[in-house]
């Protein structure tokens, strides 16, 4: 989730160390109604898009041209396009399609993100377009 | 592709940290969440204590009416109070609530700090106005001159907090919109 949700090492770090810090102050409230796992997912993603960071001149340079700012050593490359291309997606799309890949069910994503099953698969359809498109784009001109 | 190849693809050596890794991370970076925002709001609660002491050791308080320096203290504690607020308010989701219902939270805990540092420029700078300036009287330039100064202190500290609580306020509410659109139940 940090690597999706920030774009620099050190942003990535400062992100985790405060999902860690927030999950700490939120535990007595836990209620074993869900799986930790989920409620730990509600946490870390309201902490990650709560949580403003203006972005340099600089990262958005880089960002829109698809450079990586700093590559994950031991990540493999087609992984490290996925990222990129899913650093792309809006803070929704981000939360849902990183649920979907951690192999959540369409119930506990709708449970997480607070919206109705029924649009569950038409968002994750829509998300789908948009990363294959942005991992493919000659494809899609054509 | 389809979204069974996104998953494979995302499956390709899952870096999951160890147990060590993590306590490392979190001695190396302990500085970074807590005590960051512990140290800001401390900050801001001893300038404000230096304020009034500034005001009320070395700018004759006794020549001012009691309700004046009295106005000023409140105003000044109120600034500490918030600013200790705040930093309790750190926890962006303790109840566990799904995203929308945490997002509406932030979003109208936000519009609320907006609000309250609007009112809280206005009435700092009526207190240290008021102080400085109702013992004495003023006329000629001056008299043009001080509500000019005035508004213009209001307006900057007053833009600084809406530039930077706006921007963050427009995040959310972008994200909250689009989740609405997927049928949020709000």
């Amino acid at each position: 989730m940090c690597r999706i949700y920030r774009d620099t090492s050190e942003d990535r770090e400062d992100l985790f160390q405060e999902i860690l810090f927030q999950l700490w102050k939120a535990w007595p409230s836990f209620r074993a109604e869900a799986r930790v796992s989920s409620w730990m997912y509600k946490i870390a993603l309201s902490t990650a898009i709560a949580r403003f960071r203006k972005k340099t001149k600089q990262e958005e340079i880089l960002r829109e041209e698809m450079i990586p700012m700093q590559e994950e050593q031991n990540v493999h490359p087609e992984k490290e396009r996925l990222y990129q291309a899913i650093s792309l997606l809006s803070d929704a799309d981000k939360a849902m399609i990183s649920l979907y890949l951690d192999d959540y069910s369409y119930e506990e994503m709708a449970d997480i993100l607070g919206i109705s099953i029924n649009y569950v698969g038409v968002k994750l359809s829509r998300i789908r377009e948009k990363l294959t498109q942005i991992l493919n784009p000659q494809n899609h001109e054509s | 592709m389809n979204l069974e190849d996104l998953k494979k693809h995302w499956k390709l050596e899952q870096g999951s940290k160890s147990k060590d890794e993590i306590l490392q991370l979190i001695a190396h970076r302990s500085e970074s969440v807590s005590a960051r925002n512990r140290r800001k709001a401390l900050i801001e609660a001893g300038t404000f204590v230096l304020l009034l002491l500034v005001f009320f050791t070395g700018l004759d308080p006794e020549r001012n009416s009691w309700l004046v320096n009295l106005f000023l203290v409140l105003v000044v504690m109120t600034g500490i109070v918030n600013n200790l607020l705040l930093y309790r308010k750190l926890l962006v989701n303790k109840r566990g609530d799904n995203l929308t219902q945490s997002l509406e939270k932030q979003i109208r805990a936000q519009w609320q700090q907006l609000q309250f540092s609007v009112l809280f420029s206005v009435l700092f700078f009526s207190a240290v106005f008021g102080f400085l300036l109702l013992r004495t009287e003023i006329s000629g330039p001056e008299f043009w001159l001080i509500p000019l100064v005035f508004g213009l202190s209001i307006a900057i500290r007053s833009w600084f907090e809406i530039d930077k609580l706006k921007k963050s306020i427009r995040q959310l509410t972008l994200c909250q919109m689009e989740l609405k659109a997927a049928g949020a139940k709000t």
